[in-house]
């Protein structure tokens, strides 16, 4: 079977962003690759299916966010975290120019529930629409807009963001009295 | 110069003129640096070199036919 070259072009250029949410998704490089592998060989089996105009790299990503799922379904697992076992593996990622601020943000992305954490990558890293987002998920716009809101919330707590904000604003008012006292 | 002791008054009278925060959702301050620490994350990960392993894949299917996996 021989593949259009414009499609095996996009298809290259996806590979960095398959293997980005493969890997922030599962928090494991090996995983991310064996699926981001079988992504491919799904998608290049099935391009009968694709249908031309649509976006080839949403369309992978239903494939990888698909096949993540039905792996977990199979070794009926629960995706959930709680006791950070995957997040321990996402803190020994191999980092390049790694730096602690996201080895704090993979493991916080662990502890959230899978499907809040593959919504908000989608939105809020790889930056889709909520609509194609909502399309790779297979569900319904307002419920991924719920995920990505709850999976915010959840990070920010866990990151303590809105320690900061409170700070911050605290600091600007102090700031600001600061200088209406002197 | 610190912040005077009497000054909470003033404090709580400026903290109570802040707009209120829509909830759920997370005031903008929060977003924002939460929207650009993923973002960093994430083109972090986009950088990293891709495996010849994935390359072959596609390189592969110009030259032999692709038998059904499954």
């Amino acid at each position: 079977m021989s593949v259009e070259p414009d499609i095996r072009e996009t298809l290259f250029k996806v590979i960095p962003h398959l293997r980005a949410f493969a890997i922030s998704l599962t928090g494991s490089l090996d995983h991310a690759d064996d699926l981001v592998q079988e992504t491919l060989l799904r998608a290049l089996s099935n391009l009968d299916k694709f249908q031309p105009g649509t976006s080839l790299q949403a369309w992978t990503f239903t494939i990888l966010r698909n096949l993540f799922h039905t792996e977990y379904r199979k070794r009926r697992r629960e995706v959930e975290d709680p006791d950070g076992i995957m997040a321990g593996r996402l803190a020994s990622l191999p980092e390049q120019g790694g730096r602690l601020d996201f080895e704090d943000l993979r493991i916080a992305l662990a502890k959230l529930p899978s499907h809040q954490r593959e919504a908000l990558l989608l939105v809020g890293a790889e930056g889709l629409s909520y609509e194609e987002a909502a399309r790779v998920c297979n569900t319904h716009l307002g419920t991924i807009k719920s995920r990505v809101n709850r999976a915010r919330s959840r990070l920010a707590e866990l990151l303590h963001l809105d320690d900061v904000g409170e700070i911050g604003t605290d600091r600007t008012v102090r700031a600001a009295l600061q200088n209406s006292v002197m | 110069m610190t912040i005077q002791e009497n000054s909470p008054l003033a404090l709580d009278t400026l903290l109570a003129e802040q707009p209120p925060r829509p909830e759920p959702a997370l005031d903008q301050n929060t977003q924002a640096a939460l929207g650009e620490l993923l973002r960093s994350m994430y083109g972090d990960l986009l950088k990293r070199p891709v495996p010849d392993r994935f390359l072959d894949i596609l390189k592969r299917l110009d030259e032999t036919p692709q038998e059904d996996r499954s």
